[in-house]
């Protein structure tokens, strides 16, 4: 006895619960490693920010963080505080946002309780590749830097005191 | 300008990573492809899965006589442990070992049969065997399914493109010519029914849409139901593409999440015994 086979039928499909299907769209690849690579390079312009605000503030104290949701793929920041005072913390991060078959990024200098809006950035769509969306990262970062008078201004501001 | 207090909402999402499935679901509804884009793409994987996979299935057959056989199901090669195998499901064995000379299974286009001999480890529980190859089996080594793309854990099973692959009885039929028997492949991709369940689906088994309605080709056609008796013991995979970027999937990223054992006509699914019930020991 012998046996041929041969995949011969053409392939069947059926579409209901499509919907279930967690296909991301041919844009970049969003994986855990991008948003680390994106989250380093935000990090490494902050660097100066972080200089700089210390040159003005020498007492500052600085933290560095990261933080993903429902809402956002990541949110890379460096919060900037006095220690010792009831001073609200001032924030100067960004945030990368879904939209639809691209990234919306956002950069913004705000209080960390109250939320006052300090400065921010252009926000700025990303559809094309990862080297657009780590590139858009870097110049965000760059330009939040200049922001440094306005934080170290907020640092010394008595009426952002909070409870 | 007083904007809304951004920081703060962020900061207290980062509490929701404790819940990873949410978060990643939510993420790719807001950034996934629309219906549209959903179907070309599955209709396009299909094709690729198809010349993908079609290496690792066989056919198993009952021998009848020196020069005839009979379809019966159908097998998955794999490497479990780091040996050669074929995985199937147990009712095919069973039924194919009815007949007068045993039970075979496939090797190569036009090559005879390798012949069963020895032990099938079975679990009659989840209607699966499985045998080892002895050294004689003449197959090279690639033709069989890698471990490490069986997914045991299926977490994504309901949101990736099931995809099965394997040999219906009414396409299978003696040869004289060939002095043997002839069977054509069927690949078949489908998602996952949660809802309208058989009543009786156990815990490790899981149903795959398969009604006659509604069943298309790859260029978006209709086709008529194909009769999927003698499917059983098909390997079902996850194309892999849940939670990756459509543009970069490739073939190679799917995974083996179950093997077919039950055709359910009234609630029109297929139903696979998934890859977690695998003994470790197999």
């Amino acid at each position: 006895m012998t046996l041929a086979t041969a995949a011969v039928f053409q392939p069947v499909a059926r579409k209901e619960y499509l919907d279930r299907l967690a296909a991301l769209s041919p844009g970049p690849a969003f994986t855990p490693e991008l948003w680390t690579e994106v989250h380093e390079e935000v990090q490494e312009q902050l660097v100066l920010l972080e200089a700089e605000v210390h040159r003005m503030v020498a007492e500052v104290r600085v933290d560095a963080g990261r933080t993903e949701g429902n809402r956002f793929f990541l949110f890379s920041y460096r919060t900037f505080s006095m220690p010792h005072s009831t001073l609200d913390p001032v924030v100067a991060g960004i945030t990368f946002i879904p939209a639809r078959q691209a990234v919306t990024v956002e950069a913004d200098v705000s209080g960390e309780r109250t939320g006052d809006w300090i400065s921010s950035v252009p926000s700025k769509t990303v559809a094309n590749s990862r080297e657009e969306l780590v590139a858009v990262a870097r110049d965000s970062a760059r330009k939040l830097c200049q922001s440094a008078d306005a934080i170290a201004a907020a640092l010394t501001d008595p009426s952002r005191r909070v409870e | 300008m007083q904007s809304p207090p951004l920081s703060r909402i962020r900061r207290a999402e980062s509490s929701d990573l404790l819940n990873r499935a949410e978060n990643m679901q939510s993420t790719t509804e807001s950034h996934g492809l629309s219906l549209q884009e959903k179907e070309a793409f599955v209709r396009r994987a299909l094709s690729a899965m198809t010349e993908h996979t079609f290496g690792f299935i066989c056919g198993v057959y009952g021998v009848s006589s020196s020069t005839m056989g009979r379809h019966y199901g159908s097998a998955l090669r794999c490497k479990l442990n780091g040996r050669r195998a074929v995985l199937t499901a147990l009712h095919v064995i069973e039924e194919a070992k009815k007949e007068p000379f045993g039970l075979a299974i496939s090797t190569d286009y036009g090559k005879p049969p390798y012949v069963v001999q020895g032990a099938v480890n079975i679990d009659p529980i989840a209607d699966l065997a499985v045998y080892f190859l002895p050294d004689d089996f003449p197959y090279p080594g690639e033709g069989f399914w890698p471990a490490a793309r069986i997914d045991r854990s299926l977490d994504q099973l309901a949101t990736d493109y099931l995809f099965l692959h394997g040999f219906p009885g009414t396409a299978s039929h003696p040869s004289q010519l060939l002095s043997g028997v002839v069977s054509k492949s069927l690949p078949y991709g489908a998602m996952q029914r949660l809802e309208n369940l058989p009543p009786n689906l156990q815990s490790f088994q899981f149903a795959i849409e398969y009604d006659p309605v509604g069943m298309m080709n790859e260029t978006g056609a209709p086709r008529d139901l194909v009769d999927p008796r003698g499917l059983s013991g098909s390997p079902v995979w996850r194309i892999g593409v849940s939670g990756r970027s459509s543009g970069e999937w490739k073939p190679t990223d799917s995974l083996l999440v179950g093997i077919l054992t039950q055709w359910r006509p009234d609630e029109k699914v297929l139903i696979a015994t998934s890859t977690e019930k695998l003994p470790p020991s197999w």
